[in-house]
Formats: structure tokens, sequence, C-alpha cells
């Protein structure tokens, strides 16, 4: 069997919703977490991007989201304004 | 940083309207020396029957620096957001590079220009109406210049209708919602447009949204798989590169993976489409 990837999705916008929806779809990738900017989004799990519950429940709290044990993490939020914010966020990654 | 200033923006006229001015600037004109440009395209909606335009004059801003500081004096006052944030050029000058790369160019300055046509007359769209004067569009382009010839370049068009596209801007081939057009201006002199069909029946659902989310999960094998480190190179000389790589850009599904200990070892397993429509 060929490799399985733990995958943390940060952000389930216009495109992210879409990305995640293929995270789940894709028998070689395993959602380990996933990170919301939205407070109406915390909480509930996969569900939101219309797929069952994986009971990978979407967190609010970026250092939680930094403790999951991740192969990989797909970035899809924006950064339109919040340019400074997505380089500190990828450098925390990168550590 | 320097801001020099052109007229732009000509609508269409009357057959009996004044002929515009010589020294005007336009961006549709074929330069032999470019020799690709990719246009991005996107029309939010249609408008039958929409009021002819007679004249229109935009601005041009060249800034060859960060546009970090921006003038405030243009002509109709605003800057739009995109422009203001820098986003253009962080997002887009990437692409300027990887073209360039590929091609074996090196640039002097990669130029940012823009501007933003107003209406002329009452605009009618979908909802409300649109002012005269009310800005409706607005144009970029980043260019990778060599002297004064701009030889790699990407323009973003984004307007609230067809109607009233500047004769200067290029036209697309077909009448679409969104849509980029490659054009390679020389010899061969080719242009081809790609048009983003609505995903799966949904009018509201730009294709190039899903095909954006496509790249990002198709590279997560390679991302893993690939050395620590940033990468930033094109894979053509170096295929150890596949966070900017061409199996990647070109959202290739199950494409050759990187290159290890002088194997061909793929981290996806058979080939993968996108293949299950979103609900």
């Amino acid at each position: 069997m060929s490799r399985r990837y733990r995958v943390a999705d940060y952000g389930t916008g216009q495109i992210g919703k879409l990305a995640l929806r293929q995270i789940l779809d894709r028998s070689e990738f395993e959602l380990v977490g996933h990170l919301v900017h939205t407070k109406s989004k915390i909480g509930p799990d996969t569900e939101i991007v219309g797929r069952p519950a994986t009971g990978v429940k979407a967190v609010g709290d970026f250092d939680e989201f930094c403790g999951f044990d991740a192969d990989c993490v797909v970035y899809l939020a924006t950064d339109f304004g919040r340019l400074s914010d997505e380089v500190t966020d990828t450098l925390r990654f990168a550590q | 940083m320097s801001c020099g200033r052109q007229n732009e923006g000509r609508f269409r006229r009357p057959a009996c309207a004044a002929a515009p001015p010589s020294n005007r600037r336009s961006i549709g004109e074929p330069s032999q020396r470019r020799r690709t440009v990719a246009v991005k395209r996107p029309v939010a909606a249609r408008k039958r029957g929409a009021p002819v335009f007679q004249r229109v004059t935009g601005v041009i801003v060249r800034i060859r620096m960060h546009p970090v500081n921006l003038p405030s004096d243009r002509d109709n006052g605003h800057v739009p957001l995109r422009i203001a944030s820098c986003k253009v050029r962080h997002d887009w000058e990437t692409a300027v590079r990887y073209v360039a790369e590929i091609l074996g160019l090196t640039f002097e300055t990669v130029d940012f220009d823009w501007n933003t046509p107003a209406v002329p007359a009452d605009l009618r769209p979908n909802v409300g109406v649109m002012k005269a004067g009310t800005i409706c569009a607005h144009r970029w382009r980043l260019a990778g210049k060599v002297g004064d010839a701009a030889v790699v370049s990407v323009q973003y068009f984004a307007a609230l209708s067809s109607t009233p596209w500047p004769d200067v801007w290029p036209r697309p081939v077909a009448e679409v919602a969104s849509a980029v057009v490659y054009r390679v201006a020389g010899r061969p002199n080719l242009r081809m447009q790609l048009c983003f069909d609505p995903q799966d029946g949904k009018a509201n659902l730009n294709s190039a949204i899903p095909l954006a989310a496509m790249a990002a999960v198709n590279a997560i094998p390679f991302v893993v798989e690939a050395d620590p480190g940033l990468h930033r190179r094109s894979p053509i000389a170096d295929r150890r590169s596949p966070v900017a790589g061409r199996s990647v850009v070109t959202r290739r599904a199950g494409s050759s993976p990187p290159e290890r200990d002088g194997r061909n070892e793929s981290p996806i397993s058979g080939s993968r489409l996108w293949d299950r429509p979103d609900r």
C-alpha cells in the first residue's frame, strides 16, 4: 500500500473548503486537524464542508493547530490584509 | 520610486468623435520584443443594450519599486485595495518570474502599472444603477523588462460588465465570465484562451476556484517528499524542487514525482484526477 499523508488544513473559505473536501475524499490523505477563523465554524466537525463527520473538530486556536502531528499543512487562509500574519504562521510551521 | 503618468483607457467612441491623442499608451499594442503575455480577465456580468460610451480617460501609473507609497492624487482619488495593499505584486510577480525562468530570461526590473476606468454614462447592471463617473473596472500589469521592452507580463482585467470595455484593452476571443488568455507575440504569433466554465452546473462557482484548490492538494505528496528548506527554482534544471515545479504549477495530478536516490518513485498511487464533484 502506498504511503498515507497526515494533513492539517488551514482555512475553509472559498478555496479552502474545496481543498478540504478533496483531502477527505482521497484515500492517501488523513486529516489530522483543521483550523478556521470564522467563529461560527469552530467546534463542528467536517460537516461544515459537506462531508461526513470524521471526528476531527475545527479549532480556532493557532497554538492548538500547531500541536497536531501532521506531515503537511495545507495553508489556504487568505493573505488579504494579513500578510505579516501569513509570514509569521509559515515560519511557525517551519520550526 | 518613479510615478510617471499617462492617459489610458479609451472607450469605444462614435465615428464623429475626435481621434485619440497620438501619444496615448496602448496596452494592447503588439510589441515585437514582447514574447509572452498572459491575460486573466474575469467579467462579472453581461448587459445587453447598455449605453454606448463616448469617452473615458483613465490614468496609468508606472511604479518601479514595491508600491508601498502610492500617490494619493490620482485623478479619481481611489486606489483599489488589492493594489494599495501590495497584494498584486506579492501574488503575481512569482508568475512573471516563473515564466521568465523557463524561457531563460533575466529581468532588469518588473514594472507595475494599473488603471481604473469609470463609466461615462449611467450603467444598469443586474443590481442597482452605477452612476456615470463610477469606477467600473480595473486593470493592472506586471511586466518583466529587459531595457524598455516588456518581455514577460501578466495582465489582469476585472470589470463589472463587458460593455464598458476600453478599446485599448484586449478583447477576449469568446464571451465568458472568466478566462485566461495566453499570448505569445512574435514568430509564431499565438493566442490561446482558456475559459473557466461554471463548475458542476453552478453558475456562481467559477471553475478557476477548484483549480486553485486542486493545485494545493496535489502538491501535498511532493511537499512531504521534498528535502527541507525553501524551494523556489524551476524543476527544468533541478527536478528536486517540487513546490514550484512544473508538475504542480501545471496542475497535473499524478504527474512525475521528484527523483530521489536516482529512482523515479511516485509518492502518488497512480493517476489521480479531481474526480468527485463538489457538493
